[in-house]
């Protein structure tokens, strides 16, 4: 079982993704809000973060780096909608260890995040 | 195209005035189209992914370029068949296409300053100043050893020079085109691209830069070297001697020189290197060295581990040659060897006699024990270049690992003759220099001067008078190779060692023994030559496969988001957008999405002219035949059901006789075996009760577009039969199943080796095989199609168990005597 952050600015979107882990045993919060989420990572530092790259002030790509600043420890797999090879490569050099494009397949996202977590 | 316009012309003539209906119509065939080219696209991938095709990267990337281009148009062709329905499949391709774009991602050239570096500042910059520079630096900077000073022109000078002189996309459109299959096109390819770069304009930032290190370097106008120095080259791949290095350059041509090197990187054989190695363009920049040249009174290399030739792992050599070590390293020069232990301080094992030795012991003590400096630097056995001046002082010219394979794969059995398997066959010669290892076996083929390689046969002994690194043209090409001079420090056996290519150094009378056009077997492990085949030798060979190299794991990664196929079964509920993997899987969905959308389209129709009528016959077989015109006769066209009897078409009477032949056993119990067999290696999709599973001809009096379901995929017939034998031909198409892919490929030999008999055009591509059999007599064209039918119906059976050619060799004889094919008509 691991500590998943998940940050969507869709809320359902987050929803879905936290019952998909949740149901695989992880304990998962989701958040709309970059900050919140942010300040929640500080306190509880989680093993993985799922970020969606469009959000509301800041994008994906940011939060990763301030993640990666407060919890250089914590797994990221980006997620996104509009995928692009750009945000790809500077995800991958900010440290994202994964990149997931919508819409989601839970198969795939079962398998990722086990992967990274495993790894 | 003929079919097309005829397609064209009946649904016209089935659907006028619904242009609605005929628009979809065409959008059906339309999508056929595109599903050809998919399934090509395809099949070309997994052909360089698996198969023996060799390309460049720029080449995969390019395909699956033009592989989502064609999803794209498969998906639109769909739309236009069911408008509301499959909303959401571009979603889907958009979603593994990034996939793959992002696992064939290529690193970004960096374009920025600076443009020259000192030599001693390049110590450990792999990615900007290559791998020999940024050794060789190294060893200025670490090793208290001699180097020449030197300066290094950056890889970002190199791509800022691409870019300045908008290369990349040019160079691009000529590098997706180079398959090794194709020497002659990628020489002039190649030859292209060379003058693309030396017609180009040298950025002044960077001119005047080279010319400045040029004019430091030599301050007296004494000769400079101009070496390439490639990212990538002197790590895990050697590239030893595929680029060019410029000697003896005046500084005044410092600038030229080194646009000559650059244009070097796009040479045929080192090219060909580069993708043997797996590399792409993109990840190999070049760049240079300048040095002032060492006026050489002796130059050699230094092999600190188990140094080629001299039967002794835990030695180290040196290999000396007088004057400068091109004739050495280049192949042409047998050298003088100094043998030593590998300790701090080398002990003596042996040397040549010290009146004929080129250099004094002292002198190639120095050098061995400077070998193993250089080993302890870099942590690893290191192949070490230098060169002596007039007055005895060395200099350091190169220091590059010695490739993983040589010091960890050849067991030191291997070397005491262990591995040297007894043989029956007829022994040629032995004791021979071995430049690298493995043994294969072919027919001697001379090549005394430069040869082409498609002039070379594939699967020859080529017999050469030196090892010149040119020969790497010619990897995946010969089975062997047999010098008459050079040693195992030539740079082609390092290739050949990369490769896994079997090399030895036969002496002058390699021509007069190895007549051309005789077998030998080529033993290179035990460093020996047999005549005819040595089968123990050959069973006790490693099988040793070209590595895949980066680019081919690359593509190995997404190629499950390209080819495989999990849309099984068009009944589950999981045959849906959501569930899509790949790109076949859209292609697979495309495809049985618009069959259905057919047949539901003239049923709908129902104009009376053309309802599918359902086929009733002794075959367990479900199917279904669209009449266009005149296809059945006029009793079947008020029934809802038809009988082989009511086939008026020409071409399907013809299929449907060899299909239906009395030989081929389809009863029940026969049957379900079989079909048991057959789910197991199709992944267990088959219904046959299914209706959406059927097969279906289209027919006309002359035309049969027959799409044939034995397993997950159809064999496709597209046939044309009547009078004016111009307009007649058979197309013929199937695609594998869901077997290994070991079965399919061997069903397929079979099916190739047999439809070549009977004149088809056969070309297949990983497990798709397209034949084509054109322009014949009527007559002549219904026999094909029997054949055609009875083949099917036969591999329909055949046993999907198929593990090795002979199996294949049997069943194709025992083919041919059935059918009455006359012995001459047989291999």
């Amino acid at each position: 079982m691991a500590r998943i952050l998940v940050l969507d600015d869709v809320s359902d979107a987050g929803e879905l993704i936290r019952r998909i882990l949740t149901r695989k045993g992880h304990d998962v919060d989701a958040f709309t809000e970059e900050e919140e989420a942010l300040r929640h990572a500080a306190k509880n530092p989680p093993d993985l973060a799922i970020l969606d790259i469009k959000l509301k002030k800041m994008t994906g790509v940011e939060v990763l780096e301030e993640l990666k600043k407060t919890a250089p420890g914590v797994k990221v797999i980006m997620l996104t909608g509009y995928p692009t090879l750009e945000t790809a490569r500077e995800s991958l050099r900010l440290g994202a260890s994964e990149y997931c494009v919508k819409p989601i397949d839970k198969d795939e996202l079962e398998h990722k995040v086990s992967e990274v977590l495993g790894a | 195209m003929f079919s097309r316009q005829l397609f064209r012309h009946w649904t016209y003539r089935l659907f006028a005035p619904g242009v609605l209906l005929r628009e979809r119509y065409n959008a059906f065939q339309s999508l056929l189209k595109y599903d050809d080219i998919c399934l090509s696209l395809i099949a070309d991938l997994e052909e360089i992914a698996f198969g023996e095709e060799r390309a460049d990267p720029a080449r995969i990337v390019w395909l699956t370029r033009r592989l989502n281009v064609a999803v794209g148009h498969m998906i639109e062709e769909l739309a236009k068949l069911s408008p509301t329905r499959h909303l959401d499949l571009p979603e889907y391709l958009k979603k593994i296409d990034f996939y793959i774009r992002m696992g064939l991602d290529q690193p970004q050239p960096d374009l920025s300053p600076p443009f020259t570096l000192p030599l001693a500042e390049a110590a450990g910059l792999l990615d900007q100043a290559g791998g020999k520079a940024a050794n060789l630096a190294t060893v200025a900077t670490k090793s208290g050893l001699p180097v020449p000073p030197g300066a290094v022109v950056t890889a970002s000078a190199f791509a800022y020079f691409l870019e300045a002189n908008e290369l990349p996309p040019r160079l691009g459109k000529l590098l997706r085109r180079v398959v090794l299959s194709q020497p002659a096109e990628l020489v002039r390819l190649c030859e292209e691209m060379q003058a693309l770069v030396l017609d180009a304009e040298m950025p002044e930032e960077i001119a005047r830069e080279v010319a400045e290190a040029a004019s430091r370097l030599a301050p007296d106008g004494g000769p400079l070297a101009v070496r390439s120095s490639a990212v990538g080259e002197d790590g895990a791949s050697s590239f030893a001697g595929q680029y060019d290095s410029e000697l003896h350059v005046a500084p005044a041509d410092a600038v030229a020189a080194y646009q000559r090197v650059l244009a070097g990187k796009y040479g045929s054989r080192a090219v060909t290197y580069r993708i043997l190695a797996g590399l792409s363009d993109a990840a190999t920049p070049m760049a240079a060295l300048i040095m002032p040249m060492v006026p050489a009174r002796a130059a050699g290399v230094v092999y600190t581990f188990n140094p080629p030739g001299e039967e002794c792992r835990e030695c180290s050599a040196v290999f000396a040659v007088p004057g400068l070590g091109d004739e050495l390293v280049s192949g042409r020069r047998t050298p003088q060897v100094f043998r030593y232990t590998r300790a701090p301080e080398p002990g003596l094992l042996a040397a040549p006699e010290p009146q004929a030795a080129v250099l004094e012991r002292p002198v190639a003590q120095g050098l061995a024990r400077a070998g193993m400096v250089l080993e302890r630097l870099f942590g690893k056995p290191q192949d070490v270049e230098w060169a002596l001046d007039a007055r005895s002082r060395v200099a350091i010219l190169q220091s590059r690992p010695i490739p993983d394979a040589r010091v960890q794969d050849e067991a030191p059995a291997q070397n005491q003759g262990q591995a040297c398997v007894l043989e029956d066959a007829e022994l040629l010669v032995e004791g021979l220099v071995r430049g690298s290892w493995g043994a294969a076996c072919g027919p001697a083929f001379h090549a005394r001067d430069r040869v082409e390689p498609e002039n070379v046969p594939r699967g020859a002994v080529l017999v050469t008078p030196t090892l010149d690194p040119d020969l790497v043209r010619l990897v995946g090409r010969v089975a062997a190779v047999v010098s008459a001079a050079g040693s195992r420090a030539s740079h082609f056996s390092s290739v050949a060692r990369e490769m896994g290519l079997p090399v030895v150094v036969f002496g002058p009378e390699a021509f007069e023994d190895m007549p051309a056009g005789q077998e030998f077997t080529v033993d290179a492990t035990c460093g020996r030559i047999f005549a005819g085949r040595a089968e123990a030798v050959l069973a006790a060979a490693q099988q040793r496969r070209l590595p895949p190299g980066p680019a081919l794991e690359q593509l190995r990664k997404v190629l499950p988001h390209i080819s495989r196929l999990t849309l099984t079964d068009p009944q589950s509920p999981e045959f849906s957008p959501p569930f899509v993997k790949s790109l076949h899987d859209i292609v697979r969905f495309c495809h049985e999405k618009a069959v259905e959308e057919m047949f539901t389209l003239v049923g709908k129709a129902g104009s009376g002219l053309g309802k599918a009528k359902k086929l009733k016959s002794h075959l367990p077989l479900v199917m279904y035949v669209l009449d266009l015109e005149d296809g059945l006769f006029p009793a079947a066209h008020e029934a809802a059901e038809v009988t082989p009897n009511d086939f008026k078409s020409q071409p399907l009477w013809a299929f449907w006789y060899g299909l239906a032949d009395p030989d081929v056993a389809w009863s029940d119990r026969q049957l379900h075996v079989d079909w048991e067999e057959f789910d197991r290696v199709s992944g267990g999709i088959f219904d046959p009760t299914s209706k959406l599973l059927a097969s279906y001809a289209v027919v006309s009096a002359n035309y049969l577009h027959l799409m044939l379901r034995f397993g997950y995929h159809f064999s496709v017939v597209d046939a044309f039969c009547g009078p004016d034998e111009h307009k007649n031909y058979v197309s013929f198409r199937f695609k594998g199943g869901g077997g290994h892919s070991e079965g399919r490929r061997l069903r397929l030999l079979f099916l190739a080796r047999v439809l070549t008999h009977f004149g088809f055009t056969v070309e297949t591509r990983g497990d798709l095989l397209d034949a084509r059999h054109a322009r014949h007599g009527e007559a002549d064209t219904q026999k094909r199609l029997a054949e055609l039918g009875y083949l099917l119906a036969i591999t329909r059976l055949m046993d999907m168990g198929l593990t090795d050619e002979s199996q294949v060799d049997r069943l194709v004889q025992e083919f041919l005597d059935k059918r009455g094919v006359p012995a001459e008509f047989s291999s």
